[in-house]
């Protein structure tokens, strides 16, 4: 019963392997493609493996989804966001909060941030109300800062769209921004106990390791195929803890390298457990190398005030306020001197509309940035990125009358228009939206104040 | 009469040296490398000098190897070699510390050839390291008279940084007639070495000289005093000149009339 509501029917392809048809696809034939990963699919999959005819008999499923649940009662972490009740109900909005939160980002860091963010947010209507630069605040540090963006838009397209109640149905989730198939399927699985499976890292693992699958979890078929695994073996009763349950096996025990077969309450199902494969899946297929950057950030000083500019391009660290920076090198390669000077060159602009002197700009503009002293260098690690940052420190002189009221204002004219500029006070810089890579600069700073430089005594 | 062989070498290498030890460049490589990544070696009719800063300006490194200290030294026309300091070390890993090393460079300038050969002079490698451009800022560093200047064995000053390192992140070194004081005051606690001058005649390694004009109470930071002390292996004692205001120089000589290197390190401001 269980198995056909989860996925009806469909007309038995003329192919029946798998590998064939993934190599065989024509273009005309994309609707086949998409067929790959259904119900059938699955049954030729397994059928290939011969210890895994269990999966075709409904009462084994049931067993399996069984140990699966005793497991995790006993054997649950106690995270925060697992006690959080409303009306009996577990709050979709923590949930929401929480899932967010823990796309991309391990669950230790997540833990003390989740709780902060409650305490300023409790719920979304405070959250719709407040601003974007205090959201970016409390998440600061957590990286990815898109994530806190579409929170923040999704909470107040909630409030105006859904009277401020998150709904129940994968769709209408869908259509809140930031939520994804992923986000919407466990806030509806986890907070509405709704039956949909689930998907994320840790599920694509276990899914195939227990079914030898050598699909690429990061091609399309890849994924169809195991969305519709997932579906298929879900407890549609208990969709909450069975979903938390598999996200919980491959946090803990079916982890990627130390896996702990020995604990696994689903060996006797596994199939690279019996065949000791289980460090072959799953399968990626290979990734980007990682970019290697080297950024160098100028720490400009005046009156115990730093110059910080607000990123206001879309993409890495967007809306967030940095420190005035070049890129250097980018994999090694310079990158071409027009580039760095046409920055240096808005920079003294903005120098410039502060007031420091025009005089002095134009009379030594390169030699003013060479002259910045060097006070060291710090590494960062984006996901994809390896940067290197070096910091140079000028103290503006207090003689330059700057204009520090104007601070706020927008810069005139040109296709810089949205540009902000700010001047913080080291504990602004501490209390404001600014990612961990320039929180880091202010850092160095800090430890690197009282020492002086060699270059002032010879 | 000159072979014609050495005669093809004499013009083809603007600078030619050799050290019957291989161990004291290994030693200078290992002394300076977690400071510096690239430096020139400049060779000229003296010796061979290297001065560099470390990428935070705060500390710098000054080594000089004379030319009486090599067993062979030529030196048609200055040049000036630039290396990365983790390649050469690759490269030297590959000497015995008993080889003999000889240094070579020909006027281009684009690579240095490095030649090992064994004490029983069965075994001869060759290694060639290309060279790069480094810009470097020389800094002219005036000769100082110092207020105190304090001798100790190095391997005293070694322990000293690397005891207190683990408390605090800064030393603060006052050194009075009586005695020289290293302390330090960190997030667990406080500690402190003190040590007096020591009159032990027959052993001259292990004594403590204090020579003073003022009394001095500086602060440096601990990180690179213990960078300063890899370079312990090269020499029995150490000798700490300070001035008020001033920064620190910590000196290794390598014996009689081979040659020294000097690490020179900023202050901090209380």
């Amino acid at each position: 019963m269980v198995v056909h509501r989860a996925a009806p029917k469909r007309q038995k392809p003329e192919s029946t392997d798998i590998r064939k048809k993934r190599t065989t696809v024509h273009p005309n034939q994309t609707k086949k493609k998409q067929e790959i990963g259904d119900l059938e699919d699955l049954k030729y999959l397994l059928r290939e493996n011969k210890n895994n005819q269990w999966l075709t008999v409904e009462k084994e499923i049931s067993r399996f989804q069984q140990s699966l649940l005793q497991w995790y009662e006993k054997n649950q972490r106690k995270l925060p966001w697992r006690y959080t009740c409303m009306e009996g109900q577990p709050n979709p909005y923590h949930v929401w909060v929480s899932e967010t939160m823990l796309q991309q980002t391990k669950v230790a860091t997540v833990i003390e941030y989740y709780k902060n963010w409650l305490q300023t947010f409790p719920d979304i209507t405070s959250l719709a109300e407040s601003s974007l630069e205090r959201v970016n605040e409390i998440w600061a540090g957590l990286g990815y800062y898109r994530r806190a963006k579409l929170l923040y838009e999704g909470a107040q397209t909630v409030v105006s769209k859904f009277g401020g109640k998150i709904p129940d149905d994968v769709n209408l989730l869908q259509s809140i921004p930031g939520i994804g198939p992923y986000t919407a399927a466990a806030i509806a699985s986890i907070a509405f106990n709704r039956p949909y499976a689930v998907c994320d890292g840790n599920v694509f693992r276990v899914l195939s390791r227990l079914f030898c699958i050598d699909l690429d979890i990061s091609s399309t078929e890849g994924q169809n195929l195991f969305k519709n695994l997932a579906q298929f073996l879900l407890s549609k009763e208990r969709a909450a803890d069975y979903n938390q349950a598999m996200m919980e096996l491959g946090a803990t025990v079916c982890t990627p390298k130390n896996f702990d077969c020995e604990k696994c309450p689903v060996q006797s199902w596994c199939s690279s457990f019996q065949s000791s494969t289980q460090r072959q899946f799953p399968v990626k297929a290979n990734r980007v190398r990682q970019n290697n950057e080297e950024i160098q950030v100028y720490l400009i000083d005046y009156a115990d005030h730093f110059l910080m500019l607000k990123n206001v391009s879309r993409n890495l660290l967007g809306n967030l306020w940095h420190f005035p920076f070049v890129t250097l090198k980018r994999n090694g390669n310079c990158i071409p001197e027009d580039e760095k000077l046409s920055y240096e060159r808005y920079l003294f602009r903005i120098l410039h509309s502060c007031g420091y002197p025009l005089k002095e700009v134009d009379r030594s503009q390169r030699s003013l940035f060479d002259s910045f002293v060097p006070i060291g260098q710090i590494e960062h690690l984006f996901t994809h990125i390896k940067q290197t940052i070096h910091v140079k420190l000028v103290h503006l002189s207090t003689e330059i009358q700057l204009h520090l009221e104007e601070t706020a204002k927008r810069m005139d004219g040109g296709n810089e228009e949205s540009t902000e500029y700010k001047w913080f006070t080291e504990e602004q810089v501490e209390k404001s939206a600014i990612s961990r890579q320039m929180k880091k600069v202010m850092e160095l700073y800090q430890r690197q104040k009282k020492q002086q430089v060699l270059n002032l005594f010879f | 009469m000159v072979s014609k062989e050495e005669q093809n070498l004499a013009t083809t290498f603007q600078f030619e040296a050799r050290l019957t030890q291989a161990s004291l460049i290994k030693k200078i490589l290992e002394a300076i490398k977690d400071l510096v990544t690239d430096a020139n070696f400049d060779c000229s009719a003296e010796g061979l000098s290297l001065q560099a800063m470390d990428s935070s300006h705060v500390s710098l490194v000054s080594m000089v190897l004379h030319a009486q200290g090599f067993e062979m030294f030529r030196c048609q026309r200055a040049v000036s070699l630039g290396i990365n300091l983790a390649s050469l070390t690759k490269i030297l890993k590959c000497a015995g510390n008993d080889d003999s090393i000889t240094l070579r460079a020909d006027d281009k300038g684009d690579k240095a050839e490095f030649v090992f050969e064994s004490q029983t002079q069965d075994r001869l490698s060759e290694f060639e390291l290309k060279l790069m451009d480094i810009d470097s800022e020389h800094l002219g560093i005036p000769d100082t008279k110092y207020s105190a200047v304090v001798e100790m064995p190095s391997s005293e000053y070694r322990r000293i940084c690397s005891d207190l390192g683990v408390m605090g992140d800064t030393v603060r070194i006052s050194v009075s007639k009586e005695s020289v004081k290293f302390q330090v005051d960190g997030d667990i606690g406080k500690g402190s070495v003190c040590l007096h001058p020591s009159s032990v005649v027959d052993k001259p390694t292990e004594v403590v000289k204090i020579s003073l004009e003022e009394p001095v109470d500086m602060i440096f930071s601990i990180r690179y005093l213990n960078f300063f002390a890899k370079a312990a292996p090269l020499s029995d004692t150490v000798t700490l000149s300070l001035s008020k205001d001033f920064p620190l120089q910590v000196e290794f000589k390598f014996g009689e009339q081979m040659g020294y290197l000097r690490y020179y390190l900023a202050p901090k401001i209380d």
